[in-house]
C-alpha cells in the first residue's frame, strides 16, 4: 500500500474511483426500487412532474428542482412581468413569457386562464390595430387574425388541462372562445356541457349550454336537458331554479307541449 | 462504549465550534426574516390561496437555506480541522478515522437538526397565528401542522445525505472551496437527474443510452426528498406513510454509503 500510495498515486486515484462507482452504483441498484416507489407516489401528487412531453417539463423542473417551494414566488414575479410585456403590447415577450409563468408553476388557473385571455381576446386587436386598424383591413383579414389567436388560445388551455384534467374553469373557458372569438356553437356546446358536469362548476354554465342547444336549432334537446337539470337544482338561490323554470314553460309553448306532458317541478 | 464516547466527543466539538460561527446565525437570520416576510411576499401571489402560499414559501426557504447551510457547514467544518492541524492531534489520539468521519457527520446534523427545528417552529406559529385571523370556514384547521415538521424531518435526512457526499469529496479534494464547488454541482446534479433520465430514455444510440444510465446511478435522486405539495395544506393529496418510511431509508442508505467512501479515502489520505 505505501508502494502504491508513494509510488504510483494514479493507480491510487484509478482504485478509489473504481470503489465508488462500484459502491454508488451498488447503492443505487439496491434502493432502485424505493426509489421508483417513491417517485410513483410523488408524481401522482405533483402537476409538475405529470407534463407529458419533456420540453414542457424541463422548465418547471429545473425551476422545482432548484427552487422547491420558492417557485410559487418565482412564478408571481414573472407574471408582473408578464403584464409587463401586456401593457407595452410586446407580443413576442408576451407569448415568452406565458411559457415561462406556466412552465415554472403550472398549478395556478389564474395564469392559465389569463394568458389564453391575453392571447385570444387582446393580441387579435393589437395585430389588427398593427395592419392599419379596423378601417383599413377587411371582415376576412380580421376573422383570419381573430381565429389563428383564438386557436393559440385553445392550445395553451389544452395544455392547461392536461395539468388540471377536472377543472370546470378551464372547460368554460375553451367554450368561451369558441363561443365568443370563433362564434362556433357546434364546438362549444360540448365544452359548456363538459365544464357544466365538473365538481364546482357555476350553476349558469349548464343554462348557456341549453341556450346554445337552442341556437343550434335542437329545443327538444334543450328542452330535455333544462328539465333533467331543473331536478337536480340545489336548494340554493345563486342556482336560479325560477329561471331554469321559466325556459322550460317558454319551450313547451315553442314545442307545442301542454295538460299532461307538460314537465310537473314536483313528480 | 468506548467508540460511542469518542464519536459522541467529535460530535460534540464540531457541533460547539459550528453553533459558534457567525455564518449559522446569519443562515437563520435570513430564514427567519424570510418567514417573517411571507406576508409581505404574499401580496404578490395571483395564484394559490394565501395559506398555500405561505406554506411554499417556508418550504422553500427551509430546503434553500438549508442546502446552503448543510454544504457550507459540512466542508468548513471538516476542513477547519485539516487546515488547523487540529485532525492530526485527534487522528493521533485513539480516534479513528471512521469514527472522526462520523462524529462530523453528526456534529452537522446536529447542527441542521437545530436549523429545521427553529425554523418549524416559527413556519407553524406563523401560519397559527395567519390561519386565526381568516374568517371561519370550518372545524377543520386549514393547515396539517404536524405535516409541516413532517416536511422538516424529511429534508434533514436529505441534508444528512448532502453531509455525506460533502465528506466524500472532501477526503479526495486538497482545498476548501474545490470542495464546496463541487458538493454544489453534486446537490444540482441529484436534484435535476429525474430531468435527464426522461431525455435519456429518448436517445436511440444504445451504447450511448447505457452509458448515460450507468452515470446517472453515481447520483442520488434528490427530487424523492420535494414532497412540499404534498404536505401541509388541508388540500393537498397526503404522502403514504410508507413512501415516508422509503425515502427516509433511501437518505440512510445514501448517507451510509457516502461516509463509507469518505472513510476509505480518508484513511489513504496523507494529512
Amino acid at each position: 500500500m505505501n508502494l502504491l500510495q508513494t509510488e504510483r498515486p494514479l493507480l491510487l486515484k484509478l482504485q478509489a474511483g473504481l470503489l465508488a462507482v462500484l459502491v454508488l452504483s451498488a447503492t443505487a441498484l439496491v434502493l432502485k426500487p424505493l426509489e421508483e416507489n417513491s417517485s410513483r407516489a410523488l408524481q401522482a401528487g405533483q402537476v409538475e412532474l405529470r407534463m407529458d412531453a419533456l420540453d414542457q417539463s424541463v422548465g418547471q423542473g429545473v425551476v422545482l428542482g432548484v427552487m422547491g417551494g420558492l417557485r410559487s414566488l418565482v412564478a408571481d414575479f414573472a407574471w408582473l412581468e408578464l403584464n409587463r410585456k401586456w401593457e407595452a403590447r410586446d407580443r413576442a415577450g408576451l407569448g415568452a413569457m406565458i411559457q415561462l409563468v406556466t412552465s415554472i408553476d403550472p398549478r395556478p388557473e389564474f395564469f392559465w386562464i389569463n394568458s389564453a385571455r391575453m392571447v385570444g381576446y387582446d393580441v387579435p386587436h393589437w395585430r389588427i390595430a398593427a395592419a392599419g386598424g379596423y378601417q383599413q383591413l377587411s371582415t376576412a383579414e380580421q376573422e383570419n387574425i381573430i381565429a389563428e389567436q383564438a386557436e393559440q388560445a385553445l392550445v395553451l388551455l389544452e395544455r392547461a388541462l392536461r395539468v388540471h384534467p377536472q377543472s370546470p374553469r378551464l372547460k368554460l373557458e375553451v367554450g368561451q372562445i369558441y363561443l365568443n372569438r370563433l362564434q362556433d356553437f357546434e364546438s362549444a356546446a360540448p365544452w359548456f356541457l363538459a365544464a357544466s358536469k365538473e365538481k364546482n362548476a357555476p350553476y349558469f354554465v349548464a343554462r348557456i349550454y341549453a341556450d346554445l342547444l337552442l341556437r343550434l336549432n335542437r329545443p327538444a334537446e334543450a328542452y330535455a336537458f333544462l328539465k333533467t337539470l331543473y331536478l337536480e337544482l340545489p336548494d340554493d338561490p345563486m342556482a336560479q331554479a325560477t329561471i331554469v323554470l321559466e325556459r322550460i314553460r317558454e319551450l313547451e309553448a315553442e314545442l307545442r307541449i301542454e295538460g299532461a306532458a307538460a314537465f310537473s317541478p314536483n313528480p | 462504549m468506548e467508540r460511542v464516547d469518542r464519536i459522541w466527543a467529535v460530535c460534540a466539538l464540531t457541533f460547539t465550534e459550528a453553533v459558534r460561527q457567525k455564518f449559522f446565525y446569519i443562515v437563520l437570520f435570513i430564514g427567519g426574516g424570510m418567514l417573517l416576510g411571507s406576508g409581505y411576499f404574499q401580496q404578490f401571489d395571483f395564484g394559490v390561496d394565501e395559506l398555500k402560499f405561505v406554506i411554499d414559501f417556508s418550504f422553500g426557504t427551509l430546503f434553500f437555506l438549508g442546502t446552503i447551510l448543510a454544504i457550507t457547514a459540512s466542508t468548513q467544518l471538516f476542513y477547519s480541522e485539516i487546515e488547523n492541524r487540529t485532525a492530526h492531534t485527534l487522528l493521533a489520539k485513539p480516534v479513528r478515522h471512521f469514527e472522526f468521519l462520523l462524529g462530523k457527520c453528526l456534529g452537522v446534523q446536529l447542527l441542521l437538526l437545530l436549523f429545521v427545528l427553529l425554523l418549524c417552529g416559527l413556519m407553524s406559529a406563523l401560519l397559527y397565528l395567519r390561519e386565526l385571523s381568516l374568517p371561519v370556514t370550518g372545524s377543520e384547521s386549514l393547515v396539517r401542522y404536524g405535516e409541516l415538521w413532517l416536511y422538516g424531518l424529511i429534508q434533514w435526512a436529505r441534508f444528512g445525505v448532502l453531509c455525506g457526499a460533502c465528506l466524500l469529496v472532501g477526503s479526495i479534494a486538497r482545498s476548501y472551496l474545490f470542495t464546496m464547488m463541487v458538493s454544489f454541482l453534486l446537490m444540482l446534479v441529484g436534484q435535476l437527474q429525474y430531468i435527464a433520465r426522461e431525455s435519456y430514455a429518448e436517445i436511440a444510440f444504445l451504447p450511448l443510452r447505457w452509458l448515460v444510465q450507468t452515470l446517472a446511478l453515481l447520483f442520488p435522486n434528490l427530487q424523492v426528498f420535494n414532497v412540499g405539495d404534498q404536505l401541509g395544506h388541508a388540500a393537498a393529496t397526503s404522502l403514504p406513510f410508507g413512501v415516508l418510511i422509503q425515502i427516509l431509508l433511501y437518505a440512510g442508505a445514501y448517507t451510509l454509503a457516502y461516509l463509507g467512501l469518505a472513510w476509505w479515502n480518508f484513511k489513504r489520505r496523507e494529512l
